[in-house]
């Protein structure tokens, strides 16, 4: 038995590992469909505790923590609200305190694991300045793989059980399901109940249509994990060795992880969204064309949507009508004038929300400095947004023109690309050194020199930008409203099937594998 | 006589009520006009949904809209089917009226 959980242990079962997507899927699909209907919500369940257990074993018991956790706190609030024997505003603040008690012991074990030593190490190097001796023994805790995301769905689950937009679950199998929902579990997206329930529970036979709809988009994201992503993997881990690079170089770096990093995170979407779709259930989109933006804070409405979305409902709007911060709006009115009061709670709010995202990300001062960079753009745009719209009216530059069109895309991907360096730098200096050697040290010979030295030959870079423009051909489309899915379903079999055949053809064909290639090397997984 | 004094007084009262009314809803679009000038808010009636009020115009109309009726608006009330129309802010700022 011992042997069998040390095996399962070992078992890649990453996204874009064949295991996962031509083994534990097919195997748990017939499973499935044998089944009777009862049954399958704990057939899930276990196929789920396998899939967690593959990556981080008996830290499992995190995640049953959280689910008990989160299941218990939401009956108790429940409770609190039916009582008819207390007053309104006494129960409110009744349930007010079990929630944000619930919050802090659903955060203790991710604080605890994930941050201690950054905040160790921090606090040793703030005594220093103090001149006070403070010791900190690094504990290099394991981690238990998603618990960032299970964890705010566990702050999701609560906060609206406690705004009533929700009813508490009574049955704790839902629960548990809620948050180990296995396509789920790695990179998101962040779900919330209310949502997810409603097909996760129902556990319907699958479908012709959901098993073709599911390994169709399952085939599309292992097109941009294997075919781009990989590709660029081996050049931006050289690039970002950490060493001074020429600013061509640096420039390279930039735009490869731009790619790498968006590719590889919206195929492992598409992965799991499809995966999920298979079983009947429906998971949020993460992403909408984000270089189609019109500035940094529309960027953010199509980048990582759910996390977005997460801090404007649980971080963004509780900060900014917050008592304290009401009353400071007023008397800033009194003070300044309503033109400078309007701007305090949102941006006062904007603040904690890209402290958080930056900090959600992991115990790194570059994560911080990346959410404070955004931090900065959008303050930036919700200040000045009109005067640039102003300026385009008074140049006559319409909004739609195409010209207008291609100088914000450049100037968001330029904007995205600085943010996106910070955050795959090792240090904030090292990051900080490479942008500054764009502007200050750039030389075209080395970069055409230096490109034949980073891992990928002519062969890698064709397939990688071959792949970038068909991936660039159906955001455009899909920006248009156009969806190629549908309209092959309505073309004839044959067609479909050549289809199809050619898209597998060249996933296999085109993917990298082989010596250089890391199932493993999900960049989300590790948040 | 009393019959025609308590007819008279209900339609002072519904009076008065209807110029609270039309005044809440005039301060109201007041309000909003002045955080979103380029926004016709007597006609739009999807004005979260359709993405034309952000998340940064309503925190800035929640904090005037707070200042002006003295109003607790909750985060619970930050959803879109309070924000999507003048005559859904204008129910939301009624029922919290009353709610205080």
């Amino acid at each position: 038995m011992m042997a069998f959980w040390s095996i399962l242990a070992n078992f890649d079962l990453t996204y874009p590992s064949w295991k996962f997507f031509a083994l534990f899927l097919p195997v748990l699909a017939v499973l499935w469909q044998l089944s009777p209907a009862k049954w399958r919500r704990m057939l899930l369940l276990a196929a789920d505790m396998v899939f967690f257990w593959s990556f981080s074993g008996i830290l499992v018991v995190f995640l049953l923590y959280s689910s008990l956790l989160s299941f218990g706190i939401g009956l108790w609030l429940k409770k609190v609200g039916q009582r008819t024997d207390l007053k309104r505003k006494i129960k409110g603040k009744l349930k007010k305190k079990i929630l944000i008690a619930g919050i802090l012991l659903l955060l203790m074990p991710l604080i605890g694991l994930k941050y201690m030593d950054f905040i160790g190490l921090n606090l040793v190097r703030l005594s220093h300045l103090f001149h006070v001796g403070f010791d900190w023994k690094i504990l290099n805790l394991a981690v238990p793989v998603g618990i960032s995301y299970f964890t705010l769905e566990g702050i999701s689950y609560l906060t609206d059980v406690y705004r009533e937009s929700i009813e508490a679950e009574d049955d704790f199998l839902s629960i548990f399901l809620f948050f180990s929902f296995f396509p789920k579990l790695l990179e998101g997206p962040i779900t919330r109940y209310g949502e997810l329930s409603e097909t996760l529970n129902v556990a319907k036979p699958i479908s012709g249509e959901n098993l073709a709809k599911g390994y169709q988009r399952i085939l599309w994201g292992l097109f941009k994990k294997l075919v781009i992503a990989d590709h660029l993997a081996p050049a931006v881990d050289i690039l970002f060795q950490g060493n001074v690079l020429d600013g061509s170089l640096s420039l390279a770096a930039g735009v490869f992880f731009v790619f790498q990093q968006y590719m590889d995170f919206s195929g492992s979407i598409d992965i799991v969204i499809g995966a999920a779709g298979i079983f009947g259930v429906k998971l949020n989109e993460n992403f909408r064309q984000p270089f189609f933006a019109k500035n940094v804070s529309d960027f953010w409405r199509r980048w990582h949507i759910t996390l977005g979305t997460w801090l404007k409902d649980y971080v963004f709007y509780p900060v900014s009508v917050s008592k304290g911060l009401m009353k400071l709006t007023k008397r800033v009115k009194q003070l300044f004038g309503q033109n400078v009061s309007r701007l305090l709670a949102p941006s006062a709010a904007l603040f904690c929300v890209w402290l958080c995202n930056g900090l959600w990300h992991g115990p790194r001062w570059t994560y911080i400095a990346y959410g404070l960079y955004h931090f900065s753009w959008i303050f930036l745009e919700n200040l000045f947004g009109d005067s640039f719209s102003r300026f385009y009216k008074f140049i006559k530059l319409s909004e739609s023109s195409l010209a207008l069109r291609i100088f914000r895309g450049i100037k968001l991907f330029l904007i995205v690309m600085v943010g996106e360096m910070i955050f795959r730098a090792d240090s904030l200096s090292f990051g900080l050194t490479l942008i500054w050697q764009i502007f200050t040290n750039f030389h075209w010979k080395v970069l055409i020199d230096g490109l034949g030295l980073l891992g990928m030959d002519v062969w890698d870079y064709w397939t990688a930008a071959a792949g970038l423009i068909i991936v660039l051909i159906v955001s455009i489309l899909k920006e248009r409203g156009y969806s190629i899915r549908e309209k092959l379903m309505a073309c004839p079999v044959p067609v479909r099937f050549a289809f199809w055949y050619a898209a597998i053809f060249i996933v296999i064909v085109f993917g990298a594998y082989g010596s250089g290639y890391d199932a493993a090397g999900m960049i989300y997984a590790k948040f | 006589m009393t019959i025609c004094k308590g007819v008279l007084n209900s339609n002072v009262l519904f009076y008065k009520k209807l110029k609270m009314e039309v005044d809440m809803r005039d301060q109201i679009l007041e309000i909003l006009t002045e955080q979103r000038p380029d926004v016709d808010f007597n006609s739009e009636t999807s004005l979260v949904t359709n993405g034309i009020l952000e998340s940064f115009d309503i925190v800035s109309i929640v904090a005037e809209l707070d200042d002006t009726f003295d109003i607790e608006i909750s985060p619970k009330e930050l959803v879109a089917e309070n924000f999507d129309s003048l005559d859904a802010i204008e129910a939301m700022v009624e029922r919290l009226s009353e709610e205080e």
